[in-house]
């Protein structure tokens, strides 16, 4: 019994730890912590390999109705394709803890992935969850930019529309799209910390 | 099994035969319900759209309610819908003129998923929205809404309907089935309080320090606060209520951009129990203060545990506690000078001995009620007292002891009183008196107070948290317990007959019976030294040895000398014992040196209790056993020496490493008041275990025995399962 007690204890020891320590640093302007995840295809990605390049982290979940919204509507791939064209790196991270319903495996997300066409530099799975609450991410989507030095310029929502009906998108500000463009031109981001929306992080607890 | 499934199939049944009935009254125009593309059925939700009225009243406001009915377990969410989530929305599609308010959004509770928190509604709920109607209107007017939820479980379904209605032109008329309803939905919603005086502090950028008068809330219990925006609090961060400062506070951490943010701190204050007002939900908007620094934690246990027990069985438990109240040691000496009364009046009337009982049980009830009545007016002054504060004043312990002193003598035969001096033959004596009755059942209720007997401990707690009407039932109910087994024998001829016939050996007997009434001045002393110290001591003692002289004279010249000699001693005795109360009396300057008694004994390692002692060694992982006790209470006395500071108990505390406190409540201790507050209880003695983890407090009885304190330790030392394994 105690011996269980302590392998479950120290993962939830270590993501509160990681939550405690990146607590401070998840608001705009803030060194954004670094991490190491298992991409889909099985190969490691650290969040420091790709230092010198704007990255955008993108908390995803197949089965949530709002990322499905952004993946059946093609305004996620769209996105996704145009700026890791101009260079910026994508990764969509997947915080679904394994005992959820709503987990995929790696080789089912794969296939959602190519169904979807969509094309993030790599889908990152994060079953423990530590990620995800060292960002202090809530919902997916939510959406985060980091710059070349490393440090958080963006956080919030994929745009201004919390809804999860389609029609809406094209009417929405998209507060992504907006941001790595001024970015991209040189310019301070203008709406830095928004509200995101969707499905709650189905984490581990 | 088998018997729930044929009961939903007359459940169903019974549905069926009333919707049918309804068509029918429909269809021959009894009842003119409006015809709709309504109620919908989607993925675990029903959805309707019901109108207060089925009719519609030119140049009226027309109440409609959007009625969400998820399945079990899921839920809808709030305006602010917390760390994720979607609100509710209705778009209305209403005739030229028609024009529809906001939502009014009920009060939400929290919902915790792991490491976040929405705000919503678990189950059903209805969204209210006010139409205003324009002066003319055609015949029937169709009304139609979008609505767009998302309802969530463990997963989250959003869905949509267009709803309609049609109602037609005409007087009001309530909705048959659901206007009382909306009525009530109406009545409960959250609204500005006027006089309710809330500040908000942004303490160190990082920690929400919200603030009301205590007389706004003068039950304790749990407030909790709903932002109306994002960005201003962390939703999933634990929101704690304490008291300090005469006022009630609720800390809650801020979120991390929250210096982002400007004007007043919007959103909804709830209490439970209700404010001074009634209101449970307020709508408030405070102007924010930002002060630099983060002050220390609050001082209050984890997890409050209070209101766990319903009116009903509290009502049960106080009686039940009282009746046993007559078996614990404060009370015995009482017990058996009320017992001797009986025998006495054992050949009375049938009618006088009723008489005596009742007004015995009149003498507890009274009492009871004062002391109550003080306690519940001294706490809505704002004071920190809990059952039992009379003894923690010097002054009425003091007078206690003079009492018993005083009583003692009399059943010594030192002196006799009143009417009953001339009756006096050595023999039996005559009916004692009626105001005799009543005031031994006073007397009892006093030294009753010592002593919490099993089960009283939680209904008094409930009591206090509860409205004071509340309250005063519970104390009667516990007077009436008390009293009962008393007016119980006087009213069973029977019984009375069965007690041993009256006779010379009761003269012996009250005498012997004096002894443990010394024993109970001494025990008073005791605790007035506990409070005081020595000198206190001293004097109530010297102003004793001049009562007990007065009493002596009163009794020695009482029946024997000529009527001037008689006068004479009768003078010398009131100045005596006049004399002995003054000198007895504690100085004020006293009882303001009240310090720590510091009741732990050499045995084990007890350190003084503090939150922030509990705390600190949770902290370090380990488990706390608070001893909440006090000098003058009997019952923590008797555990103390008889079971916790037994070896083998004192043993296993060690073992399991288990960190041992002790609160000392013989002084006002409002640290220690709160503390009992946050646990239900409100008097000593309470004994409990702080896990370190997240488990609520584990509360002992007040009644402890040896395996009942060992089998605590074990449970509170073991691991819960973790949170990981759950589903």
């Amino acid at each position: 019994m105690r011996k269980l007690f302590r392998i479950f204890l120290a993962p939830v020891c270590l993501t509160a730890v990681l939550a405690a320590v990146a607590y401070a640093a998840v608001t705009p302007g803030a060194t954004a912590p670094d991490f190491t995840l298992t991409a889909i295809d099985g190969n490691p990605v650290s969040l420091s390999q790709f230092r010198g390049k704007y990255v955008v982290l993108e908390w995803f979940n197949s089965e949530c109705p709002f990322v499905q919204k952004h993946y059946t509507s093609g305004n996620m791939q769209k996105l996704q394709s145009k700026y890791t064209a101009e260079g910026v790196v994508w990764l969509a991270i997947n915080s679904t803890n394994p005992e959820h319903s709503n987990y995929r495996d790696p080789q089912r997300s794969r296939a959602i992935m190519s169904q979807w066409k969509g094309s993030p530099t790599a889908l990152l799975l994060d079953p423990e969850g530590g990620v995800g609450q060292a960002y202090d991410a809530r919902t997916t989507p939510h959406m985060y930019i980091i710059d070349p030095q490393g440090k958080l310029v963006y956080r919030g929502g994929i745009d201004d529309k919390p809804s999860f009906s389609l029609r809406d998108i094209p009417d929405a500000r998209n507060y992504v799209a907006v941001a790595l463009d001024e970015l991209l031109a040189g310019q301070p981001v203008s709406d830095n910390d928004t509200r995101p929306y969707g499905c709650s992080i189905k984490y581990k607890y | 099994m088998k018997a729930a499934r044929h009961d939903a199939a007359g459940i169903k049944f019974l549905i069926y035969m009333v919707k049918h009935l309804l068509i029918a009254l429909v269809l021959t125009g009894l009842v003119s319900l409006p015809a709709a593309a309504n109620p919908v059925r989607r993925d675990h939700i029903d959805v309707e759209l019901i109108p207060a009225s089925t009719s519609i009243e030119p140049g009226s406001v027309l109440t409609v309610a959007l009625r969400l009915n998820p399945d079990e377990h899921w839920h809808t969410y709030w305006k602010n819908p917390g760390d994720s989530g979607l609100a509710t929305q209705i778009t209305w599609e209403l005739p030229e003129g028609f024009k529809a308010g906001p939502i009014q959004w009920p009060t939400p509770t929290r919902i915790d998923v792991g490491p976040l928190a929405n705000y919503g509604y678990d189950g059903e709920v209805l969204l209210l929205t006010d139409i205003e109607v324009p002066r003319s209107l055609p015949a029937s007017v169709p009304i139609r809404a979008s609505a767009f939820w998302l309802v969530c479980e463990e997963i989250c379904i959003p869905g949509d309907a267009d709803l309609a209605l049609t109602l037609p032109a005409g007087p009001p008329a309530p909705h048959p089935l659901w206007s009382d309803r909306i009525e009530q939905v109406r009545a409960a919603l959250p609204s500005s309080i006027d006089g309710l005086d809330v500040r908000a502090q942004l303490a160190g950028g990082q920690e929400w320090i919200l603030s009301l008068p205590r007389s706004a809330m003068p039950h304790s219990g749990k407030l909790e606060f709903f932002p109306d925006e994002e960005g201003w609090i962390e939703y999933a961060a634990p929101q704690q209520t304490y008291t300090a400062d005469g006022k009630v506070h609720l800390r809650f951490a801020a979120a991390a951009a929250v210096s982002q943010r400007q004007g007043p701190l919007t959103g909804l204050l709830v209490a439970d129990p209700a404010f001074a007002g009634g209101q449970n939900a307020a709508v408030i908007s405070s102007p924010v203060t930002v002060s630099e620094s983060v002050p220390a934690p609050p001082p209050a246990a984890p997890a409050p545990a209070q209101s766990q027990l319903t009116l009903i069985v509290a009502l049960a438990f106080a009686f039940v506690g009282g009746a046993i109240l007559n078996l614990m040691p404060c009370v015995f000496p009482v017990v058996g000078i009320k017992v001797l009364t009986f025998v006495e009046n054992s050949r009375s009337s049938a009618a006088s001995l009723r008489g005596h009982g009742l007004l015995f049980g009149l003498g507890v009830l009274v009492c009871f009620w004062l002391i109550a009545g003080i306690l519940l007016a001294l706490r809505a002054g704002g004071a920190t007292l809990g059952w039992g504060f009379q003894l923690q004043s010097p002054l009425v312990v003091s007078a206690l002891a003079l009492l018993f002193f005083v009583l003692a003598l009399n059943m010594s035969g030192v002196f006799e009183l009143g009417a009953r001096a001339q009756q006096l033959a050595g023999s039996v004596r005559a009916q004692s008196g009626y105001a005799d009755a009543f005031l031994s059942g006073v007397i009892a209720t006093l030294v009753a107070t010592p002593c919490t007997a099993p089960f009283m401990g939680a209904a008094l707690g409930f009591a206090i948290t509860q409205s004071a009407t509340v309250a005063m039932t519970v104390f009667t109910a516990l007077a009436l317990g008390m009293a009962a087994p008393y007016v119980v024998l006087s009213f069973s001829p029977k019984l009375v007959g069965r007690l041993p016939k009256p006779g010379p050996w009761m003269e012996t007997l009250k005498q012997i019976l004096a002894f443990p009434l010394y024993l109970t001045a001494v025990w008073l002393i005791w605790v007035l030294g506990r409070q005081v110290g020595v000198d206190a001591i001293a004097r109530l003692l010297v102003g004793m040895t001049f009562i007990g002289a007065g009493f002596w004279a009163f009794g020695r010249w009482q029946s024997v000398a000529t009527s001037r000699v008689r006068a004479a001693a009768r003078v010398a005795a009131i100045v005596l014992v006049i004399g002995g109360a003054v000198f007895a009396w504690p100085q004020a300057d006293a009882t303001n040196q009240a310090k720590p008694s510091s009741l732990a004994t050499n045995i084990g390692e007890w350190q003084p209790w503090s939150p922030e002692a509990v705390v600190a060694a949770n902290q370090e992982g380990r488990t706390v056993f608070v001893d909440f006790t006090a000098a003058w209470c009997v019952t923590c006395q008797f555990n103390k020496r008889v079971v916790l500071n037994k070896e083998s108990v004192q043993t296993r505390f060690r073992e399991k490493g288990v960190i041992t406190m002790v609160a000392d409540w013989t002084n006002r201790d409002p640290q220690i008041s709160a503390a009992l507050d946050s646990l239900g209880r409100s008097g000593v003695p309470v004994y409990v275990f702080y896990a370190p983890d997240s488990r609520a407090p584990i509360l002992l009885p007040e009644l402890l025995t040896e395996s009942l304190v060992l089998n605590g330790i074990d449970k509170a030392t073991q691991p819960i399962r973790t949170a990981a394994t759950r589903e």
